[in-house]
């Protein structure tokens, strides 16, 4: 599974500041040596997936406690990679959630996308080394 | 490097609807040689503390089902014999008044997400000695075999001390003495007795 996504890495920004945490990152080597770390990964794959389909399924829903629960949720769970850039755009939802704000949801969901998918190829190289 | 245990296991019970950091939990606190009771859900997490009551509890504080701090708040009306140490797992970004909730709640710790096994291993160490303060505490209040009479207690070695002196022995606390007002009453009334027997007595002699 792995190998094949070797030539997607190559598209991956320049800067890759803010999509993984070093400490986060050492940390979880520590817990989960050799291939333990795949588990993790695999699991961030499939429960992150789900997270984002419940984001934009309450965003579409215009559902701000939902939403609210949902950005927490996936903020909660990148929070173990020290995936900040994510980890503020959730964050933001989040807030805007909570004061009942879906105003600027649509361009947020977008942009949360974007970083999840950068995460996850970020999570897919660690793998790799 | 965290080191396994070589006091007994302890019985956890971890509440977290969050996948990978429930794992994370799970993976540190086993291989810290302790058995983990995990639950997704705040309300299966409550039944199976119901059932069978834990020690320690690591609870997230957003979950289906109840809350970090509703749980919390059964677990503390339910308690019995043995204290149960609530550890809540936090987000990074949680504010003073949540923090209070969760105290007012009963909350003994917190834990920061993202989790590292330093931190874990570290609230577990203070959790374990807090633990075991409690049972000392438990079977001082449950098991001084004291003399009915003079109040004094009996020792392991048969040995009879003060009541003050197995306290402090057994907890290290230390005792300031005072007098109770009741006491304080006894004592005076006792003083004026003797005092006015005294007077009596020199009376008596001088007459005589």
């Amino acid at each position: 599974m792995f190998p094949t996504l070797l030539p997607q890495l190559d598209s991956t920004p320049a800067s890759d500041e803010g999509v993984l945490g070093a400490a986060e990152m050492r940390q979880l080597h520590r817990e989960f040596p050799g291939r333990g770390l795949r588990v993790v990964i695999q699991m961030f794959e499939e429960e992150g997936q789900t997270m984002l389909e419940q984001i934009a399924s309450a965003a579409w829903r215009g559902d701000a406690e939902a939403l609210r629960r949902a950005a927490h949720a996936m903020r909660g769970a990148v929070a173990n990679f020290g995936a900040r850039r994510l980890e503020a755009l959730c964050q933001e939802i989040e807030a805007g959630a909570r004061g009942g704000d879906l105003s600027r949801v649509a361009g947020q969901l977008e942009q949360v996308r974007e970083q999840y998918d950068r995460v996850e190829l970020a999570l897919k190289k660690e793998c790799l080394n | 490097m965290i080191e396994t245990l070589s006091e007994p296991p302890l019985d956890i019970i971890v509440a977290e609807d969050e996948a990978i950091t429930r794992y994370r939990l799970i993976a540190s606190l086993e291989t810290m040689g302790h058995t983990v009771r995990a639950f997704s859900d705040g309300l299966k997490a409550w039944e199976a503390f119901q059932k069978q009551p834990a020690r320690i509890i690591i609870s997230d504080w957003e979950m289906p089902g109840l809350t970090g701090p509703e749980f919390c708040q059964r677990v503390r009306g339910a308690e019995q014999r043995d204290y149960t140490y609530f550890i809540l797992v936090t987000a990074l970004k949680t504010g003073e008044v949540d923090y209070e909730i969760a105290s007012d709640a009963g909350t003994d710790d917190f834990l920061m997400k993202p989790l590292t096994t330093d931190s874990l291993w570290r609230r577990l160490r203070v959790a374990k000695r807090i633990l075991n303060f409690n049972k000392e505490i438990g079977q001082l209040k449950e098991l001084i075999p004291i003399c009915a009479y003079c109040r004094q207690v009996r020792e392991d070695d048969d040995y009879w001390s003060t009541i003050e002196h197995y306290i402090q022995e057994h907890t290290r606390s230390k005792f300031s003495h005072g007098i109770c007002p009741q006491c304080y009453a006894k004592v005076m009334r006792d003083f004026e007795h003797e005092k006015a027997e005294a007077a009596e007595a020199r009376e008596h002699a001088c007459a005589h």
